[in-house]
C-alpha cells in the first residue's frame, strides 16, 4: 500500500512531462517537416492507378484519340494525370508549370466537374499540355484518385504505380524541388 | 370449359397484380431503407474539406458527390462494410470519423477502460483501507 | 495617443506584477500580516490598471479606430454598437486580455479574504501573481492587443459574421470567468503544498471559489452549444469538436473537485488527490484557453505559421503546471490523510466513485482530442474521432456517473444508518420501470434511448424523493427570512438544483438524440409541408436590408391540427464587408420541442430546398444547465456543511 502510493505521487509530473516532451515534438515537426501537406500524399502512392472510365463523349479531341481513358498504352512509359477544372483560379496560376511538366512526359488532363465547352475554352486560352483530356462530370473519377479538390497532380511509373501526388497548384519550386528530382531517380532505375 | 378458362385468366391476372403489388412495395420499402443507410454512413464520414463536420452535415461540393456515390453503391447492393473500406482505401482512415481498430488505434479504444479497470481497484483498496 | 496609454498601463502592470512575484518569494519564510498587506495593495493596483487598459482597448473599439490593427481586423464602422464591444473579445489578442483582465478581478477579491490565515493568504496571493505576469508577458511580447497599423485603412474588415451574435458575444467572457475561476482553487492548491499546512478550513474556504467558476463554465459551455444549435444550422447541439471539449474538460474535473472537497471539509483525508485534482483543473482551463487560441486543433497551419508563440505557450504551460507538480512529487508525502473511518456504503465511497468515474471521462475527452495530433507527430497516420468514438467510449462511462447520482445523496457521512435507503431504492426502481415501460411504449427506439430516458426518470425521481425527505427532517417553520435561508443551506437545495439539472439535461439529449425526426424537401411558394401533426406553409420569399448585410428571408405558417400557430422567418444572410453568408435558422421552441427550419439553395422556379427538423424536448438541454449553474451559485451561499447531521 505504502509503496503503491509513491508510484502515484510521482505519476502525475512523468505523466505531464510526457505530455510536454510530445507536444515540443508536435510543434518542432510542424515547424521544419510539414507534416501535413506530406501525409496528405500518402494514401495512393505506390497502389495501382485506379480504374478510370471516362466516356467516349467526354474526351476532348487532342491526338484523335476517341476511345476511353486506358492507361494500358501508357504501360513501360512514366507519365502524369493533372485534375484541373476551368473554374478553379489556382489551375490558371499552374497552367505554364503544367506546360513545362508536358515537355518532360506525358499529362492526361482530367476536367474536374466541368461542362465540355468551358473546358475547350479554358484549353484554348491557357494552352493545351495534354495528351488527353477527359471530363469526370459528376465527380466519381476525383472520388476513385481520393480527390480532395483541383488542382492535384499525380505521377505514375513504368509499373503503373502513384509514385508522388501534390494537392494544389504545382509551383514551380515544386516542380524543380520535388517533381524534377523524382524523375530523375526513377529514370536510373 | 368456358367457366374454367375464364377463372383461370382471373386467377392468373389476380396472381400477377399481387406479384405487382409486393414488387411496389418491396420498392417504397426498400427505398426508405437504402436512405437510412446513406445517412448512417454519411454521418460517420468526414467532409475533408470542411472544419470537423460529417458529410451529413455539409453542402459541400464533394461532400455531395460522396453522398450519392453512397446511395448508388447501396443501390448496387454493396454493403456497408465495403464502402467504408471503399473510401478508406482511398483517403485513409481519415474520413472516418469513428476510428477503426487497428495499431495505431489501440491506446485511443482501450485506455479509458484500462485506467477505470485500475481505478476502481484503487478506489477498492483505499475503501477498504479506510473502513472502521 | 490613448491606445499607448493602455499599453504602457499593461507594461507597468507587468513590471509590478513581477516585482510583487519577487517581494512574496523573497518573504516566503516569513510571511506575516503585513506581507499580505503589501500583496493586497499590488493586486489592487494590477487590477486597476488592467481594468483601465481593457477600458482602453474597448474604447478604441467602440471609436472605431482602425489605427490598431485588431479593431482594423475585427471591426467595421457599420456594425452594432454590442458587436463592436464583443468584437473585444472576438479575436486572440483581446480575448486574452480579457482572460488577463478576469486573473487580476479575481486575485484582488481573494487577495482581501483576511479570514484566510496569512501565510497561506500570502502564497495564494504569489501564486495568482506568478501567473498574471506570466500571462501579461505573452501578451507583451507575443499578442499585443494595441499594435499600430502601418497604413491607416478606409475602414475594418469586420468580425466574422457567425460571432456578431448576442448568445456568443456573452460565451468567452462566462467561460473566461470559469476558467481563471478555477485559478483560485488552483492557487489554494500550490499554496498548501508551499507552506505545507492543510486543514479542514482550507478547504471550506476554497469551495465557494470552486462552485462559482464551476456554475460560470456551465453557462459558458451552455450558451456555446445553443449558439452552435441556432446558428450553424445543422440542427446539433454538440459536435465533439476539439474546441469544445477543451472547454469541457475543466469543466469534468471541476465537477470532480466540487465533490471530492466536500469530503475534505469533514474530514482530513485525500488531501493529495483534492490537490491533485485542483492543479489539474486549472491545467485544463489553460489547455482550454491555449488550444482554443492558438488554433492548435482547429487548423494545424494556422498554429505553425507561428512557432514564437507556440514555444511561448509550452514555456508558460511548463511553469505554471510543472512547477506545481514538481512540488506535488516533493510534498505530497508528507500530508498525512486521518483514518477515514467511513463504511463501504457511505457518501465518502460515492464521491469516490463519482471522482473515478469523472477523471476517467476526462480522460476519455482528452485522449480523442489529442490522439490525431500525436499520431500524426508520431508516424504521420492521420485518424478522425467523431462523435461515434465518444458514443462508444464516453457514455458508457458516464451512465454510472448518473446512476449513483441519483441514489448517493440518500446515503450518510461516515455510515450506512438510513433504514429507509432500500425502501427509497424500491421506489427509485418502481417509478423509473414504469417510466421507462410508457416510454416504450410511447414510441420504440433503440435501447439506447431507452436506457438514456430512464436515467433521466431514476434521477428525477431521485432528487425528488431525496428532497421530500430532507425537508420532513429539517423540520423548519418559515417566520422571517432568515430562517428560509437556513432552511435552504439545511436541506442543500444547490445540490437538488444542480442535480436536478442533469436530470432535465438529460431528458433533453433523449429526445433530441434519439426521438427526432428530419425532413429534407424542395419547395415552392404557395406548397404545404406535412410533418407529423404539424403542417407548414410556404408563404412567400423576399430580399430584406439588414444593419451591415443582405438577407433572403422566406416566410412560413406553422399550423397544427389546421390551427395556425406562428409565422417561421428562416434567412440566409450575405455580410458585403465580410464577403461571407450564414444560415439562420427559423426555430420555434414550446415547452415540448423545437420545430427547425433551414433555407436551402433554390429558385423560385424549381422551388428551394428545405430542411427541417423536428427536435422534441431540445431546449431541456440548456435549461438543465441553467439549474446546474443557478445550484452551483445556491451551495456558494451555503458555507459549510456544518448544519447538517454528523
Amino acid at each position: 500500500m505504502k509503496h503503491n502510493l509513491k508510484i502515484l505521487n510521482v505519476l502525475p509530473l512523468t505523466v505531464f512531462f510526457f505530455i510536454i516532451l510530445s507536444s515540443g515534438i508536435v510543434l518542432y515537426q510542424l515547424k521544419v517537416d510539414k507534416r501535413i501537406e506530406r501525409s496528405l500524399a500518402s494514401q495512393l502512392i505506390g497502389k495501382n492507378v485506379p480504374e478510370t472510365l471516362i466516356p467516349k463523349e467526354n474526351f476532348i479531341e487532342k491526338i484523335n484519340n476517341l476511345e476511353n481513358l486506358n492507361f494500358e498504352k501508357y504501360h513501360d512509359q512514366i507519365f502524369a494525370v493533372n485534375f484541373f477544372a476551368s473554374w478553379c483560379a489556382p489551375c490558371r496560376i499552374e497552367a505554364p508549370i503544367i506546360d513545362e511538366l508536358s515537355k518532360v512526359l506525358p499529362v492526361i488532363g482530367i476536367a474536374y466537374k466541368d461542362k465540355y465547352l468551358d473546358t475547350k475554352e479554358f484549353l484554348d486560352n491557357f494552352g493545351n499540355p495534354y495528351i488527353e483530356t477527359g471530363i469526370d462530370k459528376s465527380g466519381k473519377i476525383a472520388i476513385e484518385w481520393g480527390l480532395y479538390g483541383v488542382p492535384e497532380t499525380f505521377l505514375i511509373n513504368k509499373k503503373g504505380e502513384i509514385i508522388y501526388r501534390h494537392a494544389g497548384p504545382l509551383l514551380y519550386s515544386i516542380f524543380k524541388d520535388e517533381v524534377l528530382p523524382l524523375l530523375e531517380s526513377i529514370k536510373n532505375e | 370449359m368456358n367457366r374454367k378458362y375464364k377463372m383461370i385468366i382471373i386467377f392468373s391476372f389476380l396472381f400477377l397484380f399481387s406479384n405487382e403489388l409486393e414488387l411496389f412495395a418491396k420498392s417504397i420499402d426498400d427505398e426508405i431503407n437504402i436512405n437510412n443507410r446513406t445517412r448512417v454512413i454519411s454521418q460517420n464520414i468526414r467532409c475533408l474539406v470542411c472544419q470537423n463536420q460529417s458529410i451529413d452535415e455539409s453542402n459541400s461540393e464533394l461532400a455531395k458527390d460522396l453522398k450519392i456515390l453512397i446511395r448508388e453503391k447501396l443501390i448496387a447492393g454493396v454493403s456497408n462494410e465495403e464502402i467504408y473500406g471503399y473510401l478508406r482505401e482511398r483517403y485513409g482512415d481519415y474520413i472516418l470519423l469513428k476510428p477503426p481498430l487497428n495499431l495505431n488505434t489501440t491506446l485511443l479504444w482501450f485506455l479509458p477502460f484500462i485506467v477505470l479497470i485500475f481505478g476502481s481497484i484503487l478506489i477498492f483498496k483505499i475503501i477498504k483501507s479506510n473502513q472502521k | 495617443m490613448i491606445p499607448e496609454l493602455g499599453h504602457i498601463l499593461m507594461i507597468i502592470t507587468f513590471v509590478i506584477s513581477t516585482m510583487q512575484c519577487c517581494y512574496w518569494l523573497y518573504n516566503l519564510r516569513y510571511t506575516n500580516i503585513d506581507v499580505v498587506r503589501v500583496l493586497q495593495k499590488g493586486s489592487l493596483i494590477n487590477f486597476l490598471f488592467i481594468f483601465l487598459s481593457f477600458l482602453i482597448l474597448t474604447y478604441s473599439f467602440i471609436t472605431s479606430d482602425f489605427s490598431l490593427l485588431i479593431v482594423s481586423n475585427n471591426s467595421h464602422t457599420l456594425k452594432p454598437l454590442i458587436y463592436k464591444i464583443s468584437g473585444v473579445w472576438g479575436n486572440h489578442e483581446g480575448s486574452l486580455l480579457l482572460w488577463v483582465l478576469i486573473l487580476s478581478a479575481f486575485t484582488f477579491f481573494v487577495s482581501f479574504k483576511d479570514s484566510i490565515n496569512s501565510k497561506l493568504l500570502a502564497s495564494i496571493i504569489g501564486v495568482q501573481t506568478v501567473i498574471l505576469s506570466l500571462f501579461l508577458a505573452f501578451i507583451l511580447f507575443t499578442s499585443n492587443p494595441f499594435e499600430r497599423v502601418d497604413e491607416l485603412p478606409l475602414d475594418g474588415r469586420g468580425l466574422n459574421p457567425l460571432l456578431q451574435d448576442p448568445g456568443l458575444a456573452l460565451h468567452p467572457p462566462m467561460l473566461y470567468i470559469g476558467y481563471v475561476g478555477l485559478s483560485v482553487s488552483f492557487s489554494f492548491a500550490v499554496a498548501a503544498l508551499i507552506t505545507g499546512e492543510i486543514n479542514k478550513d482550507w478547504a471550506r474556504q476554497m469551495r465557494p471559489w470552486i462552485a462559482i467558476a464551476w456554475s460560470a463554465l456551465t453557462i459558458g459551455i451552455a450558451l456555446g452549444s445553443w449558439w452552435a444549435y441556432y446558428e450553424l444550422g445543422w440542427g446539433g447541439w454538440w459536435f465533439w469538436d476539439p474546441v469544445e471539449n477543451a472547454s469541457f474538460m475543466p469543466w469534468l474535473v471541476a465537477t470532480a473537485l466540487l465533490h471530492c472537497v466536500r469530503i475534505l471539509e469533514k474530514k482530513l483525508i485525500f488531501i493529495n488527490w483534492t490537490i491533485l485534482l485542483s492543479i489539474l483543473a486549472f491545467s485544463f482551463s489553460l489547455l482550454g484557453t491555449f488550444i482554443v487560441r492558438s488554433g492548435l486543433l482547429t487548423s494545424v497551419h494556422a498554429f505553425a505559421s507561428d512557432p514564437s508563440r507556440g514555444v511561448f505557450i509550452l514555456i508558460i504551460l511548463g511553469i505554471s503546471i510543472g512547477v506545481p507538480l514538481i512540488l506535488y512529487t516533493i510534498k505530497s508525502s508528507s500530508f498525512n490523510d486521518e483514518k477515514g473511518n467511513f463504511d463501504i456504503v457511505s457518501k465518502e465511497s460515492a464521491i469516490l466513485v463519482n471522482n473515478l468515474f469523472l477523471t476517467t471521462a476526462t480522460l476519455t475527452v482528452l485522449i480523442g482530442t489529442l490522439y490525431p495530433l500525436f499520431l500524426d507527430a508520431i508516424n504521420g497516420n492521420k485518424v478522425s474521432i467523431g462523435p461515434a468514438y465518444y458514443n462508444a467510449t464516453f457514455a458508457p462511462i458516464m451512465a454510472p456517473v448518473v446512476f449513483l447520482m441519483a441514489v448517493a445523496p440518500f446515503l450518510n457521512w461516515k455510515k450506512y444508518t438510513d433504514k429507509n435507503f432500500i425502501k427509497k431504492i424500491i421506489f427509485l426502481s418502481a417509478v423509473t420501470f414504469l417510466g421507462g415501460t410508457l416510454l416504450y411504449l410511447i414510441e420504440e427506439k433503440s435501447i439506447f434511448a431507452l436506457i438514456c430516458g430512464s436515467l433521466s426518470i431514476w434521477l428525477f425521481t431521485g432528487v425528488i424523493t431525496d428532497l421530500i425527505s430532507k425537508i420532513r427532517e429539517a423540520k423548519v417553520k418559515f417566520k422571517n427570512i432568515n430562517q428560509f435561508f437556513f432552511f435552504i443551506t439545511k436541506i442543500n437545495l444547490g445540490i437538488h438544483l444542480a442535480h436536478i439539472g442533469v436530470a432535465i439535461f438529460l431528458a433533453g439529449v433523449t429526445g433530441e438524440q434519439f426521438y427526432k425526426s428530419e425532413y429534407n424537401v424542395r419547395k415552392k411558394v404557395g406548397d404545404i409541408i406535412n410533418i407529423g401533426t404539424k403542417s407548414l406553409k410556404f408563404d412567400k420569399i423576399e430580399n430584406i436590408e439588414g444593419p451591415n448585410y443582405h438577407s433572403l428571408m422566406a416566410t412560413f405558417s406553422l399550423y397544427e391540427k389546421n390551427k395556425f400557430i406562428s409565422k417561421l422567418r428562416p434567412e440566409k444572410r450575405f455580410y458585403t464587408n465580410e464577403k461571407s453568408q450564414t444560415t439562420e435558422a427559423a426555430i420555434l421552441s414550446d415547452f415540448w420541442g423545437d420545430t427547425y427550419l433551414v433555407l436551402g439553395e433554390g429558385d423560385n422556379k424549381t422551388g428551394w430546398s428545405l430542411r427541417i427538423y423536428s427536435n422534441p424536448l431540445v431546449s431541456w438541454i440548456w435549461a438543465g444547465a441553467f439549474f446546474m449553474a443557478v445550484g452551483g451559485i445556491f451551495s456558494v451561499t451555503q458555507k459549510s456543511s456544518r448544519f447538517r447531521n454528523v
